[in-house]
């Protein structure tokens, strides 16, 4: 399965006309409330979107926290036999009532694994907002 | 906005590095004031640097799902790597907010990758340094001579050599 990932142009690097996400871009969420986990990194879920009949290159517009300006948001794709498997993260299904696709990987993200996703993940769709 | 950092030309918290004696930095009503003991005009990264803070403190978040404010101690800490390792020619680092409200600095030039972070709600404070397929490590404040080996190939007149076979 394929997960996929927001990415605001504040965690990317214009190279050459381009957008480039750096590390940053796959971190762990600080918990808005009590309870929540630290080591939560928001994703939509493939097989999920494929159900719902919803394309990833989509989500820029669909989530409600782009909505402000979703030409700012690109998505990235991680498989999620890399995430497991070698890095030891947990995959969880959390449906949002705002992201019926909306899921988690949770596990620790030092710089080192954030540097390994970054390398691993791959553009879906780049922020339409050209760099400056 | 909270002033972050200060910035100004005709007084003392004009950013200057340029002199022999390492600047002053001072830190007073949660503001960062960056400055010369013998004034001089700033370096050529001084003022993106500070432009960039800004603009990533201005930020409402990061992250879809939550992120903090951009933290006062993490950028003080950036600052003083930066006052300790740029040279007037090093190209300013690509700067991040981490979703902790930490800051990430990373330069990446040919086959040359540093990064750094400033994070000490996770307690991670840290540079790497690539080069090809070699990597190392130090926490920030043991890592000036790590920087060093890579400065010139940081400088902003630096051109990569074709490599002959």
């Amino acid at each position: 399965m394929l997960v996929y990932r927001l990415i605001p142009t504040c965690n990317c690097q214009a190279i050459d006309g381009e957008w480039e996400f750096q590390s940053g871009a796959f971190d762990n969420a600080s918990p808005m409330n009590p309870g929540e986990s630290s080591e939560d990194m928001s994703v939509a879920l493939g097989d999920m979107l494929a159900v719902l009949s919803r394309f990833p290159e989509s989500l820029p517009i669909d989530a409600p926290a782009c909505a402000a300006n979703p030409d700012d948001w690109g998505v990235a794709v991680l498989a999620s036999r890399f995430l497991l498997h070698e890095e030891s993260q947990e995959l969880r299904r959390t449906p949002q009532d705002d992201e019926p696709a909306h899921g988690d990987v949770r596990g620790k993200k030092n710089l080192k694994r954030r540097r390994r996703l970054k390398k691993h993940a791959n553009w879906v769709v780049q922020p339409a907002r050209p760099p400056d | 906005m909270r002033q972050l950092i200060g910035v100004g030309v005709d007084d003392a918290s004009t950013l200057g590095w340029e002199t022999a004696e390492p600047p002053e930095q001072v830190l007073t009503d949660r503001t960062i004031r960056l400055r010369d003991r013998k004034g001089g005009s700033p370096p050529a990264w001084a003022a993106s640097v500070v432009s960039r803070l800004e603009e990533l403190d201005a930020l409402p978040a990061v992250d879809p799902r939550g992120s903090r404010p951009l933290d006062f101690d993490d950028v003080a800490d950036a600052l003083r790597f930066l006052v300790r390792v740029m040279r007037p020619d090093t190209c300013p680092p690509w700067i991040g907010r981490l979703n902790t409200g930490g800051v990430q600095l990373s330069w990446h030039h040919g086959d040359v990758e540093v990064e750094a972070v400033f994070d000490r709600l996770r307690d991670e404070l840290e540079v790497i340094v690539v080069v090809g397929d070699r990597e190392w490590s130090e926490p920030p404040d043991k890592a000036e001579t790590l920087f060093a080996t890579v400065a010139d190939r940081l400088a902003l007149a630096y051109v990569e050599q074709p490599t002959t076979s």
